[in-house]
C-alpha cells in the first residue's frame, strides 16, 4: 500500500512540475525543471525471498541549465547592445552628414567659390556682390547647423547615460536581494530554481549596459563586477552609482561610484562594452572628434578666407576687412583641478597664422613648467616653461596670448583652443552684410580689378588642410576634400556598426537556440510527460483499489 | 537527438520574416529614390567618389559659364577692331586722293573734316562697353579708355578671367595696343613720388606706422623724394617694418618681421600715406599697398617702361616739311635723355621737331616748329622704338589720324605723304591685334568644348556609381517578395502543428 501511495504522491508531484513547465512555455528566462525519481530504499521483511522495493521517491527538482552557455549569452548581450547603440546613433549622425541629396555643405562650398568667380568677372556688379554675401551666409548657416546637430546628438547620448544609472542601480539592488534569498533557500541543499532563473535574467539585463564578470562563491551568492574589477554587487551589498556634471564640458556627466564610506570616484572610463560603454565612447571620443574636426575645418576656412580678403580693396578703397567674423579662442580649467590657478580667457594675436589645434596643458611644476599635448595631432611637448600671470611664450609662437595665474597645483589641467566652436559661430562679418561695397574684389582700388576675387575663388583648389604648421605653403587636402573625408569616415563607421550589429544578432540567435535546446520547454515533450505520469497515476490508483479490495476480502473473512 | 522547442520555431519564423523585410525595404528605397547610395554608410567609398565627381562637374559648368562671358567680350572686341581697320582703309584712300596734284587746299580741308569725324568714331570705338564695362580700358573698366583728346587713360593691366584650372587669360585687349600708346612705367626705386597717381603725386608729409609688436615710428617724406627715399624713411621709423617695391612693379609692400605679433600693422591715414597707397590696418605680416600708377617724367628709367619690359632703342627717323633726320638713342637711360636726343637732332632740322611728354603723362609727342608743317616720326629700320614712344605709327592710330588731319588743314603735302606711309603700319598693327584676339577666342572655344565633354564624362561616371540600376532593383524586389511569401507560408504550416492537435 505504501508503495502505491508513494507512487501516487510522487506522480502527482511530477504532474505539478510538468504543469509548471507548460505554464512557463513562453517565459524566455525560464529553465525547464525535471523531477528526478529514484526508487525508495528496499526492505527485507522476514520470510521474504529477497529485497522488496518500497516504491518511488523524488530526490530533487533540477533545472536543465548550461552555465557555460549562459556566460556566453551574457557576454554576447553586452556586445550586441554595444553595436546596437552604435548603429542607432551613427545612423542619426549620418542624417546630419547626408550628402546624397545635393544640398549639403559640399554643394555650398562649390557655390561659395563660384560666387567669387562671378565677382572676379564683374567686380563692380551689385548682383555679384549680393550673391557673394548670400553664399557666405549659406555656408555659415550650414556649418552652424552641422555643429548644433552633432552637439544635440551628444546631449542625447548624455541623457541616455544619465538616465541609465537609475536602471543599473535598480538591477544591482535586486541582484543583491536575490543573493540573500538564494543563499537562505540553498542552505538546506535545495536548489532555488526560479530565483536562480530570475538572477540570471537580471545579470543579463545588467550586461546589456556594460560588460560584467560574474563569480558565484560557496555561499551561492554572486559577485558582479565591471571588466576592470570594479565591484557592483558583492553578497547582499549593491554599490550605488550616481551622476556628476563635468565642469569643463557641461552638461556631460561622469558616472560616480560610491564606496562603503560614501566617497565617490568617477568610473566613466571604466565602463566597457554594452550600451553604456558605447554611449560613453561615442559621447566623449567619437562624436567629440567629429565636432572638433568640423571646427578645425571651419576655423581654417575662416582664417584663410580672411587672410586673402583683408589684403584686398573694396569698392570704396577700404582694406583690411575680414569676410567672416574672426576666430575666437576658448580656454577651460580642468574639472578635477585642485589648485587655485586659472587660465585666462586668452586672445588671438596672429589671426594670419594662428594654430587652430586643441591644446591640453598639464602642470608639472607650479608657476614654472608644464607638459602640453596637442589633442589634434596627439603629440606631446614636455618641459615647457611659463611664469605666473604672464603671456606664455610657447603659445605666443602659435599666435595666441594666454596666461595661467598663480596657485596651479601639479597635475592641474587646462585647455586652450583657438577657433573652438568655429563651426557653431561662423558668420559673415556684419560690416560686409551691411555694406556690400566692402567686399574686397580687387588687389588695387581700380573698380574693374577682380584679382582678389579670383584668388578667393581659387581657394577651391588650394591644399589648405592638414598643414603641419600654419605657415606651411600647403597641406594635403582642400577644404572640400577634408569635408568629404569626414563624410566618408562617418559612412565607414556606420557601415561597420551595421554589419557588426547584424553579425552579433545572428550569434545571439544561435545562442538563444542552443539555450532553448537545453533549457527550453517543448510542448510536445510535456504532453508526452503528462500522459506518461497520468497513466502512472491511474495505474497506482488502480493498485490502491485492488489492495483495498484485497483488504476488504481479508476483513470480510473475520466475520 | 537535438531538442527543438516551440520558442525556437517561433523565433525562427520571426527572424526570417524580418530579414526578408529588410531586404524588401532596401530594394524599395533604391527604386523610389533612384539612387544606389542613399546614405554614406550604403557605400562610403562610393559616396566620396560621387562627391568628387559632383565638384568636378560643378567646376566644369562654371568654367563654361565664364567662357561664355569671355567669348562675348572677345567677339565684341573683334568686331569693333574690325571696324577700326575699315576706317583706316578709308583714311588711307583719303590720303591717296589728297596727296599729289589733284588735291587743293579746299579738298584737303573737306577731307580733314572727314578725318576728324573718323577720330571721333575711333574714340567712341575705344570706349566700347559690354554691359557697364569699358572693355578696352584694362582693369579700370568703370571709366572710359580714351579721353576726349584721344589719349589712353585706362589701366596698364588687362582684364582677365580664369577659364579653366589655373589658366587665366586676358579676355580683351587694351586700347593702348591699337589706338594710342601707353608707356606704362613700372614703379622702381627711382620713381619720384611726384609722378605717382597719374601725376597727382604724393604730398610731402609725415605719418606714423605701427608694427605688429606695437612699436610706432614716424615716416617723413620730402618733396622730390623717390621711392628709394621712401624705403629709407620707413626703415628710419625704427619699427620691424621694411618697405619694398612689389614684384609686379605696381605698388609698395610693407613687410613686418615681428615674430610674436600682438596687434595688426597700422599705417596712419593722411594724404601722404594715401598717396603712397599704404594707409590702413591689416592683421597680416605682409601688406601690399594700392597701385601707384606713376606718370612718365623725365627721370623715368627706360628700363621701367611697359611694366618693366623696357623699350629697345633702335633708331628713329624724324620727318618734317620734306626733310628727315635719324635719331640714335645709344647710351640713353631715362626718358629725359631720349627727349634730349630727339630735340638735339630735331632742333637742327630746317623745320624743327620738338619732343615732350604729353599732357596725360603716358607717352611722348613731337611738334613742328613751323606752323605750316606737321612733324612725323617713323622707324629707321625694323625696330619699333618710335611706336613705343607714342610718336610713331603702329599702335598710335589716333595720334596719326590727328596729325593727318592737321597736315590736311595746313595743306602740308609732305605731311600727307608721311601720314600715308604710317597709316600702313597702323593697319598692320590693327590686323595683328585682331589676329591675337582671334587666337584667344579659338583657345576659349577649344577649352570650352573640352570642359563640356569633361562634365559629360564625369556625369556618366558619377551616375554609374550613384544611380540605382532599375532593372536589377526591380528583379531583386520581385525575388524577395517571392521569398517572403514562401517563408510566411511554410512558417504558418510548421508553427501550427503540435501534438495537441492529435490528442
Amino acid at each position: 500500500m505504501n508503495t502505491a501511495k508513494t507512487a501516487l504522491l510522487t506522480h502527482q508531484m511530477a504532474l505539478e512540475v510538468t504543469g509548471q513547465n507548460i505554464a512557463n512555455v513562453n517565459n524566455p528566462n525560464y529553465s525547464r525543471q525535471e523531477l528526478l525519481l529514484e526508487s525508495s530504499f528496499p526492505i527485507q521483511p522476514s520470510g521474504a525471498p529477497g529485497l522488496i522495493g518500497t516504491g518511488v521517491r523524488a530526490t530533487t527538482i533540477i533545472r536543465r541549465f548550461d552555465q557555460f552557455l549562459e556566460s556566453q549569452r551574457t557576454l554576447n548581450k553586452s556586445n550586441t547592445q554595444y553595436w546596437d547603440s552604435r548603429q542607432d546613433f551613427l545612423s542619426r549622425l549620418e542624417v546630419v552628414y547626408n550628402e546624397s541629396r545635393e544640398n549639403g555643405l559640399n554643394r555650398l562650398f562649390d557655390d561659395f567659390y563660384l560666387s567669387f568667380q562671378d565677382l572676379a568677372f564683374n567686380p563692380n556688379g551689385l548682383t555679384e556682390r549680393t550673391n557673394v554675401e548670400a553664399q557666405g551666409r549659406n555656408v555659415s548657416i550650414m556649418f552652424n547647423k552641422l555643429s548644433k546637430d552633432i552637439t544635440n546628438l551628444r546631449i542625447d547620448l548624455n541623457t541616455k547615460i544619465a538616465s541609465s544609472v537609475d536602471e543599473v542601480n535598480r538591477i544591482t539592488d535586486e541582484i543583491s536581494k536575490l543573493n540573500e534569498k538564494i543563499h537562505e533557500v540553498e542552505i538546506d541543499n535545495v536548489t532555488a530554481n526560479d530565483f536562480r532563473d530570475k538572477r540570471e535574467s537580471l545579470i543579463r539585463d545588467l550586461s546589456a549596459f556594460a560588460e560584467v564578470s560574474v563569480v558565484e562563491d560557496s555561499s551561492k551568492q554572486v559577485m558582479v563586477s565591471l571588466k576592470n574589477g570594479r565591484t557592483l554587487v558583492i553578497g547582499q551589498t549593491a554599490f550605488k552609482l550616481s551622476t556628476k556634471v563635468r565642469s569643463d564640458d557641461a552638461p556631460a556627466v561622469d558616472i560616480m561610484w560610491a564606496d562603503a564610506s560614501g566617497a565617490t570616484t568617477s568610473i566613466t572610463s571604466e565602463i566597457e562594452n554594452g550600451s553604456l560603454g558605447s554611449w560613453i565612447e561615442m559621447r566623449d571620443t567619437e562624436f567629440l572628434g567629429y565636432k572638433d574636426k568640423l571646427d578645425i575645418l571651419a576655423g581654417t576656412f575662416i582664417r584663410d578666407v580672411n587672410n586673402l580678403h583683408s589684403a584686398g580693396y573694396g569698392l570704396n578703397g577700404g582694406t583690411g576687412q575680414d569676410f567672416f567674423t574672426a576666430n575666437t579662442i576658448k580656454t577651460t580649467n580642468g574639472k578635477d583641478n585642485t589648485g587655485t590657478g586659472a587660465i585666462s580667457s586668452g586672445s588671438i594675436v596672429d589671426p594670419e597664422n594662428v594654430s587652430l589645434h586643441k591644446y591640453e596643458i598639464t602642470v608639472t611644476a607650479s608657476g614654472s613648467t608644464f607638459d602640453v599635448k596637442d589633442l589634434t595631432t596627439g603629440t606631446t611637448t614636455t618641459g615647457v616653461s611659463y611664469t605666473n600671470a604672464t603671456n606664455i611664450p610657447y603659445f605666443q609662437s602659435l599666435g595666441i596670448n594666454v596666461q595661467i595665474s598663480a596657485g596651479a597645483a601639479v597635475g592641474d589641467k587646462f585647455t586652450a583652443q583657438a577657433g573652438a566652436d568655429a563651426a557653431l559661430n561662423i558668420k559673415v562679418d556684419s560690416a560686409i552684410s551691411s555694406d556690400l561695397n566692402k567686399i574686397a574684389a580687387g588687389l588695387t582700388t581700380d573698380n574693374g580689378d577682380g584679382d582678389n576675387a579670383l584668388k578667393l575663388s581659387q581657394l577651391q583648389n588650394d591644399l589648405k588642410m592638414n598643414k603641419t604648421s600654419p605657415s606651411d605653403a600647403s597641406g594635403t587636402a582642400t577644404f572640400s576634400e577634408y569635408y568629404n573625408s569626414l563624410v566618408g569616415q562617418v559612412g565607414v563607421a556606420g557601415k561597420a556598426a551595421i554589419s557588426m550589429f547584424n553579425q552579433q544578432e545572428m550569434i545571439n540567435f544561435e545562442l538563444d537556440n542552443r539555450r532553448e535546446q537545453v533549457s527550453g520547454v517543448s510542448l510536445d515533450e510535456e504532453m508526452v510527460n503528462l500522459i506518461r505520469f497520468q497513466y502512472a497515476y491511474q495505474a497506482s490508483a488502480k493498485m490502491i483499489g485492488i489492495i483495498d479490495e484485497m483488504l476488504q476480502t481479508l476483513i470480510g473473512l473475520g466475520r | 537527438m537535438i531538442r527543438i522547442t516551440n520558442r525556437m520555431m517561433y523565433n525562427n519564423t520571426l527572424v526570417n520574416a524580418f530579414r526578408n523585410n529588410q531586404g524588401l525595404l532596401a530594394a524599395q528605397e533604391q527604386i523610389s529614390s533612384g539612387k544606389r547610395i542613399n546614405r554614406p554608410s550604403d557605400d562610403p567609398a562610393g559616396m566620396m567618389e560621387v562627391l568628387e565627381f559632383r565638384s568636378s562637374i560643378g567646376k566644369s559648368e562654371r568654367y563654361v559659364r565664364v567662357m561664355d562671358n569671355a567669348e562675348s567680350f572677345l567677339n565684341t572686341a573683334d568686331s569693333t577692331i574690325g571696324s577700326v581697320h575699315d576706317q583706316l582703309k578709308s583714311a588711307k584712300e583719303q590720303a591717296l586722293s589728297q596727296v599729289g596734284g589733284m588735291a587743293t587746299a579746299e579738298t584737303r580741308k573737306t577731307a580733314a573734316t572727314l578725318i576728324d569725324t573718323m577720330i571721333e568714331q575711333m574714340i567712341s570705338t575705344g570706349n566700347t562697353r559690354v554691359g557697364s564695362r569699358y572693355i578696352f580700358a584694362g582693369q579700370r573698366s568703370e571709366l572710359p579708355a580714351i579721353d576726349s583728346n584721344g589719349n589712353y587713360i585706362g589701366s596698364g593691366k588687362d582684364l582677365r578671367a580664369e577659364i579653366t584650372n589655373d589658366v587665366v587669360i586676358p579676355i580683351s585687349v587694351r586700347a593702348s595696343e591699337f589706338l594710342s600708346a601707353d608707356m606704362n612705367p613700372a614703379v622702381s626705386t627711382s620713381t619720384t613720388i611726384a609722378s605717382l597717381n597719374g601725376g597727382a603725386g604724393a604730398p610731402a608729409g609725415s605719418f606714423n606706422i605701427t608694427d605688429r609688436s606695437g612699436t610706432t615710428g614716424a615716416v617723413t617724406i620730402n618733396l622730390g623724394d623717390t621711392i628709394a627715399n621712401v624705403i629709407l624713411a620707413v626703415a628710419a621709423a625704427g619699427t620691424n617694418i621694411t618697405a619694398s617695391v612689389s614684384s609686379d612693379g605696381t605698388a609698395l609692400v610693407l613687410t613686418d618681421s615681428t615674430s610674436s605679433p600682438l596687434a595688426p600693422i597700422t599705417v596712419q591715414s593722411n594724404t601722404t600715406s594715401q598717396g603712397l597707397g599704404i594707409d590702413g590696418t591689416r592683421n597680416l605680416s605682409v601688406f601690399t599697398g594700392d597701385a601707384l600708377d606713376p606718370d612718365i617724367v623725365s627721370a623715368t628709367l627706360i628700363a621701367d617702361l611697359y611694366a618693366g619690359d623696357g623699350v629697345t632703342l633702335n633708331d628713329v627717323v624724324l620727318m618734317n616739311g620734306g626733310a628727315s633726320s635719324t635719331v640714335s638713342f645709344t647710351g640713353d637711360t631715362t626718358v629725359g635723355d631720349m627727349i634730349t636726343s630727339i630735340n638735339t637732332i630735331g632742333g637742327a632740322m630746317t623745320d624743327t621737331v620738338t619732343a615732350a611728354i604729353d599732357s596725360t603723362g603716358r607717352k611722348l609727342t613731337i611738334t613742328s616748329g613751323n606752323a605750316n608743317t606737321v612733324a612725323f616720326a617713323g622707324e629707321a629700320g625694323s625696330g619699333n622704338t618710335a611706336e613705343m614712344l607714342g610718336v610713331g605709327g603702329g599702335r598710335n592710330v589716333i595720334p596719326i589720324l590727328q596729325k593727318f588731319s592737321a597736315a590736311l588743314k595746313a595743306n602740308d603735302n609732305n605731311g600727307i605723304w608721311a601720314a600715308l606711309g604710317l597709316l600702313d603700319t597702323n593697319m598692320e598693327t590693327v590686323n595683328s591685334v585682331r589676329g591675337s584676339i582671334g587666337a584667344r577666342a579659338n583657345q576659349v572655344i577649344n577649352i570650352r568644348s573640352s570642359e563640356t565633354e569633361a562634365a559629360l564624362n564625369n556625369t556618366k561616371l558619377k551616375s554609374f556609381i550613384e544611380d540605382a540600376d532599375y532593372i536589377e532593383a526591380a528583379s531583386e524586389l520581385a525575388m524577395l517578395q517571392t521569398a517572403y511569401q514562401a517563408t510566411l507560408k511554410s512558417s504558418a504550416a510548421i508553427v501550427q502543428t503540435s501534438l495537441l492537435n492529435f490528442l
